[in-house]
C-alpha cells in the first residue's frame, strides 16, 4: 500500500519537507496521534525543533502540534 | 408539562472554548464538586431553559476521545459508559471547533453511538469565517442526524437557540437508534456477552467500552470484571488494533460528511499564530521570552501582592486593636482576636498573592501560549518527573508555595501533578526570608567578596536558596521512581492558535480560585491557628498566672522599666504554656541539632507558618516588643549564655543547622491545607509532611557536625 522504500521516522523527517504518516511504531503514541486527526494518509510537516533537544512544531492542515523527540521516532512516514 | 430537573453534559476536545460556553450558559451560578474517586475537579453550573425546565449542567474535562490517557479523560468514560452513574447525564451539548471541525467530530461520534441525546454546537465561526471556512450546518445536521448550532462563546450568540435544541430533544426529537460505527462479527458477539453479566440497559457502544476498559472502569465489580475478561480472551478481542481499526473506522465516515459540508478559500501565506510562534517558539529567543514571562509572574506575586498584602495586614490589626479596646478583657476577647481574627488575616493574606498568579496563568492558558511553554520545556522537566507546565509552579514557588500549588492544577498527567505538588514547598517561599536574615545575621560575617561585588552574606543566601532548588530537583527525580504512573507520560499534543483571552474567563477562574482557597484551605488553617494560639496562651492549671506574678516579682527585683517588663512576662508566659512544656518536651529530639528548648519552642510555633520563628525567638528572649527589627534578637543570641554550664547558648554552628532545617522542613500549615485540598486527601500533605520534616532533620544534623 505504502511505498516502503522511503520510509523514515518523523524525527529524521527534514524541516519543511511534506511527509505523508504510513504507521506507528507505538501504539499509544500511534492512537493519540489519530485522535488528534493524525492518521495515516494525513499530509505532515515538521516546523521547526525545540530549545534544548526536545520536541517538534509540527503542522499538519493548518494545525499545529508538539510531538516528543521520543514520541516521533514512532512514527513512519513516506514523502513523494 | 411540569416543571422538570435535568442533567445535561458539556462536552468536546481540549481548547475548545467549552468554559466560556459553559459561563454563558450558567452565568454565575456555578459551582465546583468532585468527581467520585478522582482528584478532577467537576464544574457545575444551573441554567434555567425554559418556564417549565431547569438544568443541571456538569463541565467535562476536556477530552479527544472515550479511550482515555489521563485522569481527566478517565471521567468521561467512567460517567460516560455507566447509565447508573450520577454524572450520567440526560443530554448532552457536545462543543466543537468550526476551524477544525474533522478533529471533533470523533468525539461526537462516539457519544452518538453511546445513545446519549445530543446535540452540536459549532464554536468559533467567527474565527472559522475569518480563515475563509464556510460551514454548511444543515448539510452536517442531516448527515450526522444530529441538531447542529452555531455560537459564539464570546458573546453569547446562539445561546438561545441551544436552549431552544435541548427543548426539542427534551419532546423526544433526535435520534438515538443509529450507529455511526458498525461493529466488526466478533465486537458484535463480546457486546452481546457483556450485556448479559449486568442488569444495566447498556447501549451496543456502552459494552464495547465495557470491553476494552473492564479493568479501569471503577463500577465494576470483581466478578463483572472476570467475566468481561474471560469473554474478551474467548473472542479474541484485541485491544489496541480495535481501538485503531475503530477510530480511523470513525473518520472514513466523518471525513466525507465534512468534506462535502465544509468550503476552504485557501489562504496564501502564514497565519497570524504562524508568525507569532516563528518567534514565541524559536530555539534562541522562545526561552528567554518565557523566562522573562514568568520574571514578570514572580515580580508580581513576590512584590507587587506586597501593597494589597500590607493594607490586609495593617487592616485587620486595626480591627484587632479595636475589638480589643471594645470588648472588655476577658478569654473569649482573646479568642476573637488572637485566634479568630489572626486565623482569619492569616487566610486573607493570600488573596493578593493567588488572584494575581491566575489572573497572569488564566491570560497565559487563554492565549495559547502555555501550550508553547509545555512544547518548549517537556523535555527538561521530565527528567524531573515534571511537565512544562510545572515550572510556572516552581517559579512560584519561589514567592509562596500556596498559589503555587494551587496552579499544578492544569497539569493533565497525575503523576506530573503530583510530583509538582510534593516538590514545590522545598523552593525558598518568601516566608523564609525573615528566618535566613536573622540567622545569617547572625553566623555569616559581612565580609565583601569577589573583589566586593559580594558580600559573604549575599553568599550565604545564595546558598541556601541553591540548597532548596537542588532538592527539589532531585525529590522529583526520587518521586519520578517511586510514584506509580496511571497514564503513560508522552508528548503530543495540539498547539491551538492564538486567541485574544476572555475577560469574563478570567475573572470567573480567578473568582473561583480565591474562593475555593478561602472556604476550603481556609477552614483548615482557621482551626490550627486558634489551635495554636490556643497552646501558646493557656497552659495547665493556674501556671500562666503564677509565671506572670513570678515575673513581675523578678522584674522589680532587676529594676526593669514598663516596657522590659512586659517583654519578661511575656517570656515567662510562653515558657509557661502547653507550647512551651511542649517545646522542653521534644528539647531531646531536637538537642542532636544544636537546639535547645527556647528553639525548641520556635519550631512549634512556625509550624503556623515560618516567619513566626523570629517573632517567638524575639518573646522568648525578652524582647518581643522590638517588632520587625533583627538587630536586637542578633545582639541577644550573640549574649546568650547557658546559666548552668556557662557556654554559649546559641552558636554558629546552631544557626547553620536551623538554616538548612528551615530550607527543607514543611513547616507551614497553610501549604499543608492546600495541599488536602487539591488532592483530595490527607495522604499527599501526610506523606509531604513527613518526608521534608526526615530531609529537614537530617540535613540539619549533618550541617551542626560539619560546623
Amino acid at each position: 500500500m505504502y511505498n516502503t522504500s522511503n520510509m523514515i521516522s518523523l524525527d529524521t523527517l527534514p524541516i519543511g519537507v511534506v511527509g505523508i504518516i504510513s504507521e506507528f511504531s507505538d501504539k499509544v503514541v500511534g492512537s493519540r496521534l489519530i485522535e488528534l486527526g493524525l492518521y495515516p494518509g494525513k499530509r505532515i510537516q515538521v516546523v521547526r525543533k525545540a530549545p534544548f533537544n526536545g520536541g517538534l512544531y509540527i503542522k499538519s492542515d493548518k494545525n499545529a502540534f508538539a510531538i516528543g523527540l521520543t514520541e516521533a521516532k514512532s512514527v513512519f512516514t513516506t514523502t513523494d | 408539562m411540569t416543571s422538570k430537573q435535568i442533567k445535561i453534559a458539556l462536552l468536546g476536545n481540549p481548547n475548545v472554548g467549552k468554559s466560556s460556553i459553559f459561563n454563558q450558559l450558567t452565568g454565575l451560578r456555578q459551582k465546583v464538586g468532585n468527581f467520585p474517586g478522582v482528584t478532577v475537579d467537576k464544574k457545575m453550573g444551573f441554567c434555567q431553559i425554559n418556564d417549565e425546565i431547569s438544568a443541571n449542567i456538569i463541565d467535562f474535562p476536556g477530552t479527544y476521545s472515550l479511550y482515555p490517557t489521563s485522569s481527566d479523560e478517565r471521567v468521561v468514560l467512567n460517567s460516560f459508559s455507566n447509565p447508573s452513574s450520577e454524572d450520567y447525564p440526560d443530554y448532552v451539548i457536545y462543543v466543537a471547533d468550526a476551524t477544525n471541525l474533522e478533529r471533533h467530530l470523533l468525539l461526537l461520534s462516539q457519544v452518538k453511538d453511546l445513545h446519549i441525546p445530543v446535540v452540536l454546537a459549532i464554536n468559533m465561526t467567527d474565527l472559522a469565517d475569518k480563515q475563509g471556512i464556510t460551514i454548511d450546518l444543515a448539510s452536517i445536521a442531516q448527515q450526522l442526524k444530529v441538531d447542529v448550532v452555531a455560537v459564539n462563546g464570546r458573546n453569547g450568540e446562539g445561546i438561545d437557540k441551544l436552549h431552544q435544541s435541548i427543548i426539542e430533544l427534551i419532546n423526544g426529537k433526535g435520534d438515538n437508534t443509529s450507529h455511526i460505527y458498525i461493529a466488526t462479527s466478533k465486537e458484535k458477539k463480546t457486546i452481546d456477552q457483556v450485556k448479559e453479566i449486568t442488569d444495566q440497559k447498556l447501549s451496543n457502544y456502552q459494552a464495547l467500552l465495557w470491553a476494552h476498559h473492564y479493568n479501569e472502569l471503577p463500577f465494576l465489580n470483581e466478578s463483572q470484571k472476570s467475566s468481561i475478561k474471560r469473554i474478551t480472551s474467548e473472542n479474541e478481542f484485541n485491544y489496541m488494533k480495535n481501538q485503531i481499526d475503530e477510530t480511523l473506522s470513525r473518520y472514513n465516515s466523518i471525513s466525507p460528511i465534512v468534506n462535502s459540508s465544509i468550503k476552504i478559500q485557501t489562504q496564501e501565506g502564514d497565519s497570524l499564530s504562524d508568525k507569532i510562534d516563528r518567534i514565541v517558539t524559536n530555539q534562541f529567543w522562545g526561552p528567554i521570552i518565557f523566562i522573562t514571562l514568568l520574571m514578570l509572574v514572580f515580580q508580581s506575586i513576590f512584590s507587587w501582592a506586597s501593597v494589597p498584602m500590607d493594607f490586609i495586614d495593617e487592616s485587620m490589626s486595626t480591627l484587632n486593636e479595636f475589638v480589643k479596646n471594645t470588648l472588655p478583657s476577658a478569654w473569649y476577647t482573646d479568642l476573637i482576636t488572637d485566634g479568630i481574627l489572626s486565623g482569619l488575616g492569616g487566610v486573607v493574606i493570600f488573596i493578593p498573592q493567588i488572584a494575581i498568579l491566575f489572573f497572569l496563568i488564566s491570560l497565559m492558558e487563554e492565549s495559547g501560549y502555555m501550550a508553547r511553554a509545555v512544547y518548549m520545556f517537556d523535555k527538561i522537566m521530565a527528567k524531573f518527573g515534571m511537565s512544562g507546565r510545572s515550572i510556572v509552579s516552581l517559579i512560584s514557588g519561589g514567592a509562596c508555595a500556596i498559589p503555587a500549588v494551587m496552579a499544578a492544577r492544569t497539569i493533565g498527567n497525575w503523576k506530573e501533578r503530583m510530583i509538582t505538588i510534593m516538590v514545590t514547598p522545598l523552593i525558598s517561599c518568601s516566608a523564609r526570608i525573615p528566618v535566613y536574615a536573622i540567622l545569617v545575621a547572625f553566623a555569616v560575617p559581612d565580609t565583601p567578596v569577589l573583589g566586593g561585588l559580594l558580600n559573604l552574606q549575599g553568599v550565604a543566601f545564595m546558598g541556601l536558596y541553591l540548597l532548596g532548588i537542588i532538592a527539589t530537583l532531585v525529590a522529583g527525580i526520587i518521586f519520578k521512581i517511586i510514584l506509580k504512573a496511571d497514564a503513560p507520560t508522552f508528548l503530543a499534543m495540539e498547539l491551538p492558535s492564538y486567541k485574544m483571552p476572555h475577560w469574563k474567563n478570567v475573572v470567573l477562574t480567578v473568582t473561583e480560585k480565591v474562593k475555593t482557597f478561602v472556604f476550603e484551605a481556609g477552614k483548615v488553617i482557621m482551626m490550627v491557628s486558634i489551635v495554636l494560639w490556643a497552646l501558646a496562651s493557656y497552659g495547665p492549671g493556674d501556671s500562666i498566672e503564677k509565671a506572670e506574678e513570678l515575673a513581675k516579682t523578678e522584674a522589680l527585683q532587676k529594676g526593669l522599666n514598663d516596657i522590659q517588663t512586659e517583654d519578661y512576662i511575656a517570656s515567662k508566659q510562653i515558657e509557661a504554656s502547653y507550647v512551651g512544656i511542649m517545646g522542653k518536651t521534644i528539647e531531646p529530639v531536637f538537642t542532636p541539632l544544636g537546639y535547645d528548648w527556647k528553639i525548641s519552642i520556635a519550631l512549634v510555633t512556625s509550624f503556623a507558618a515560618r516567619e513566626v520563628f523570629v517573632g517567638t525567638m524575639a518573646t522568648i528572649y525578652s524582647i518581643g516588643s522590638a517588632g520587625d527589627d533583627i538587630a536586637p534578637l542578633k545582639d541577644k543570641l550573640t549574649g546568650a549564655v547557658n546559666p548552668a554550664t556557662g557556654v554559649h547558648e546559641f552558636t554558629p554552628a546552631t544557626a547553620f543547622s536551623l538554616m538548612v532545617f528551615y530550607v527543607f522542613a514543611m513547616q507551614c500549615m497553610s501549604t499543608l491545607a492546600v495541599v488536602k485540598r487539591e488532592t483530595k486527601s490527607w495522604k499527599w500533605p501526610i506523606i509531604q509532611f513527613t518526608y521534608m520534616s526526615l530531609l529537614a532533620y537530617f540535613g540539619a544534623l549533618f550541617t551542626y557536625h560539619i560546623f
